[in-house]
């Protein structure tokens, strides 16, 4: 059960982490607009699509 | 083929053309007016603004995507080809930075509502060769536009105009905007710290009452204590701040028991740490302070999503002015000049281009004035030598020359403006009802706890003193405090699906204490616009001569800038066998009407009287009377609220007269008329000064009655009109211009008030039986882990439970 001390205050380092990751993006701005996105994932053509299918969009 | 609707899709399968149910706009979704219709016609629009943008869109091979996306939703604006808004300001300063390559401005914009406004708009750049980039911002409707250094913010305007949105720029006096997204962020990274406190702790603690000892033990204990820290100093900060700042006030708010239940809660984890037991509480603690913050933040976010408070002043834009100055050869010589730049005593002209810039007097020339922002109405008042005009009208017909007396502040709008800002809301910060439950509380759970600890101190202080701290923790208040917040962010979100902004959240208790509604007529209570009421033949025509003749009215009133022209228009283009015809000659008669020529015959339709007569060569055809109809919801609406026991009333700018005949319609016997936007706001004060009232318009004619009111509401009259002019002051924004969501308002209220009473007595309850058994030493850290937050799960779907009643009352 020793390895607890090493688990323990590993594992907090890394939420750390993540806490230090998460302050990041706060401040960056991303949680500023939470609803456009959602819809913009909808909207934009897949990388894929647009390559493959140039035309589907244009013909008619 | 993706773009052609086919014909099957719209009509029903009747078989029958001249039976069908209307076709739907292209663009828009409305119905198509059947003047529109031609024989084969699979494309069908609804008016020229849609056809044009439906046009652009499939010029640019944007359509199919477009409306792929739109999906038959109904934009709540007409594209406008034109809107006598000048906007030629937003290209100078302040509007526009100088020395920037690449300036940008936000448009806040009405008539956002679905996915395809987010991609249109995001393709801003491929429809406008000025603009570089443009991003929405959905929530709160503004979008971000970036043009080039050619690039005009003009163009940029107009073309959204073009597109079915009402744009209005935003100025910077966002600080206040500024302040809430600083205060946001600062909100999510407690969240965050306090959630990395919470879960790690919850992980400790499963040991720790799985009866971890020893060494092990210990570590977990003290991991749990240091990590636990950050939650209940910096995650819960807010709360030992409001409740010191409170305290300094000799107050005592709803946050002082919670930062008792964290403090002393921690002190007890630290003292049984010490101690070298697992009874802990920290589980607890942090996970509610996560917990509440979170309900603060989702409260603080859709406060938010509100409507801009721009100013009354903002909406004149510094717009192009003639003023004429004498030359060198000593005439009076035209200068092009901008209206904020004019000065007292300047001549200056106006004409229907451009709106009154200026308050003045009327020196040479005749035209016809729109005064809907001081009385409500818009019918054009006529203007001659000697008459005043005011900034903020717009001229209908004609022009004349003015002689400058005031601009800017010192305007008639300035002074409603100043006064706007002058007399502070009434109502100024939060109606702590709560304080008083508080400090109730506080002083009974302290109260216990001191007593239970000096009763047993002497047996057991240990005890004594860990069932006392108990007491401190479980009774914590905190589903109490999610409550508010809860149930209010219900309600924005069920008010904000009917279209109901809420923008001030205390509105809705002040609610319940009403005992009068004060309607405005004009938009309010009627449509806000004339329709034609009867259509009189002086002879009796064959019904093909009706058609024709209905025909000549419609070509004519089509090119008709009047009113009564648009009146006209709508009446017509449904009927059978109206067409557009071809028109030479066509002359508006200033004031009274037009004119022009069919097929060599001349035609007029003017005012004669009370009212409007169609006229062939002279010779009257028909006669037309004009109203503007009451909204057919309203009878049914007074009488429903005429049964909760609320007195009506009728406050208007119009004349006596049209006043009466509407109360005397829906049996409203208080009513006042031809009153100033002062007036209206002195007749509340006087008149029902020691009552509760609630104040319902949609114009700037009725923004400082709103002061005077005890709620206010602000209504949108619709047919395209913008709400922007009465939402400063006002507490609701009624978006949909139907009177039944005032009634849906009040439900609402109900239903609010009526879910925080059940959540305020379940807490109670809650508190109590957790109290007691904290005293009998039944309260282990487990019980407290579970007990905690499943009050505030229960008080959570009580909630929205709750507010979901207030619907089916419609």
């Amino acid at each position: 059960m020793n390895i607890i001390f090493i688990l323990a205050p590993l594992s907090l380092a890394l939420a750390s982490l993540f806490v230090v990751l998460f302050f990041r993006s706060v401040n960056s701005g991303q949680f500023q607009d939470l609803e456009t996105p959602a819809h913009r994932m909808l909207i934009e053509p897949s990388p894929i699509e647009s390559e493959e299918n140039p035309s589907v969009e244009n013909h008619d | 083929m993706t773009a052609v609707i086919s014909v099957e899709a719209n009509y029903p399968d009747t078989g029958y053309m001249s039976e069908i149910l209307p076709l739907k706009c292209v663009h828009c979704s409305d119905d198509v007016p059947l003047v529109r219709l031609s024989g084969d016609a699979s494309l069908a629009f609804c008016c020229d603004g849609c056809e044009a943008v439906y046009s652009l869109l499939r010029g640019l091979s944007l359509d199919s995507g477009y409306y792929a996306l739109k999906a038959g939703k109904k934009s709540p604006y007409k594209p406008l080809l034109e809107s006598g808004e000048d906007y030629s300001a937003l290209d100078e300063a302040p509007f526009r930075q100088k020395d920037v390559e690449r300036p940008s401005l936000d448009f806040f914009l009405e008539g956002i509502h679905c996915s395809a406004c987010l991609w249109i708009l995001e393709r801003l750049p491929e429809l406008s060769h000025d603009v570089l980039s443009a991003r929405l911002d959905m929530g709160r409707s503004l979008l971000r536009v970036q043009v080039g250094e050619t690039g005009r913010f003009e163009n940029v305007a107009k073309l959204l105009l073009s597109l079915g949105y009402r744009p209005h720029p935003v100025r910077s006096e966002r600080e206040v905007d500024e302040k809430l997204k600083v205060s946001d962020r600062a909100t999510l990274r407690r969240m965050g710290v306090s959630a990395f406190s919470a879960m790690n702790v919850m992980i400790y603690s499963v040991s720790l009452y799985s009866g971890a000892d020893g060494y092990e033990g210990a570590l977990l204990r003290w991991l749990a204590i240091g990590v636990a820290l950050p939650a209940l100093t910096y995650g819960a900060w807010p709360f030992y701040l409001n409740a010191w700042n409170a305290l300094r006030s000799l107050r005592i708010s709803i946050d002082l028991p919670i930062a008792i239940a964290f403090v002393g809660g921690f002190a007890e984890s630290l003292r049984q740490a010490i101690l070298g037991t697992n009874l802990l509480y920290l589980d607890s603690l942090t996970s509610l302070v996560f917990l509440m913050l979170a309900s603060r933040y989702a409260l603080s976010r859709l406060e938010r999503a509100e409507v801009s408070k721009a100013g009354l002043l903002s909406l004149l834009l510094p717009a192009k002015a003639i003023r004429w100055v004498k030359g060198r050869s000593g005439n009076l010589e035209p200068e092009n000049t901008r209206s904020n730049l004019l000065r007292e005593g300047d001549l200056i002209s106006i004409t229907t281009a451009n709106g009154v810039p200026v308050d003045g007097k009327v020196e040479s020339g005749q035209a016809w004035i729109d005064l809907s922002f001081l009385s409500g109405e818009s019918r054009p008042v006529e203007v001659g030598p000697g008459d005043w005009v005011y900034a903020g009208s717009r001229v209908m017909e004609g022009s004349a020359h003015v002689r400058v007396s005031s601009w800017g502040k010192d305007t008639r709008l300035g002074e409603i403006e100043r006064k706007l800002e002058a007399s502070a809301p009434k109502h100024n910060k939060r109606t702590e009802r709560s304080d008083r439950w508080a400090m109730l509380f506080l002083a009974s759970v302290i109260g216990f706890a001191f007593l239970l600890f000096f009763l047993f101190g002497f047996e057991s202080p240990n005890e004594a003193l860990r069932r006392s701290l108990s007491i401190l923790i479980i009774a914590c208040p905190c589903a109490l405090a999610l409550a508010t917040p809860l149930t209010l962010a219900r309600a924005y979100r069920l008010a904000a699906s009917r279209g109901i902004l809420l923008r001030d959240p205390d509105a809705l208790d002040r609610m319940l204490e009403l005992t009068d509604i004060i309607f405005d007529k004009t938009g309010t209570i009627t449509r806000g616009m004339p329709s034609v009421r009867a259509w009189r033949w002086v002879e009796d025509p064959s019904s093909e001569e009706k058609s024709f003749y209905e025909s000549v009215a419609y070509s004519l009133e089509i090119k008709a800038r009047h009113p009564f022209g648009k009146a006209i228009v709508k009446f017509l283009e449904n009927r059978h066998g109206v067409q557009k015809l071809a028109v030479e000659e066509f002359a508006e008669i200033a004031g009274k009407g037009v004119k022009g020529k069919i097929d060599g015959v001349e035609y007029t339709i003017q005012a004669a009287n009370r009212r409007i007569a169609l006229s062939q060569s002279g010779a009257p055809v028909a006669l037309i009377t004009l109203d503007d109809e009451v909204r057919p919801e309203a009878g049914r609406v007074l009488e429903k609220l005429g049964k909760r026991g609320l007195r009506l009333s009728v406050l208007s700018g119009d004349s006596l007269a049209a006043v009466a005949r509407v109360a005397g319609l829906l049996g409203i016997d208080s009513r006042r008329g031809a009153l100033s936007p002062e007036e209206k706001r002195s007749v509340i004060e006087s008149e029902f000064g020691t009552r509760k009232v609630l104040m319902i318009g949609d114009g700037i004619n009725d923004v400082l009655a709103f002061r005077a009111a005890h709620v206010s509401v602000a209504f949108n009259r619709g047919e395209g009109a913008s709400i922007e002019s009465a939402l400063s002051g006002a507490d609701v924004a009624i978006l949909k211009p139907n009177l039944n969501h005032l009634i849906f308002l009040l439900d609402t209220a109900v239903a609010y008030r009526r879910t925080l009473t059940r959540n305020a007595i379940f807490s109670a309850v809650y508190n109590l039986t957790g109290a007691s058994f904290a005293a009998l030493g039944l309260i282990h850290p487990l019980v407290a882990a579970v007990a905690m937050p499943l009050s505030a799960l229960t008080v959570y779907f009580s909630t929205v439970v709750g507010l979901r009643s207030g619907e089916e009352h419609l």
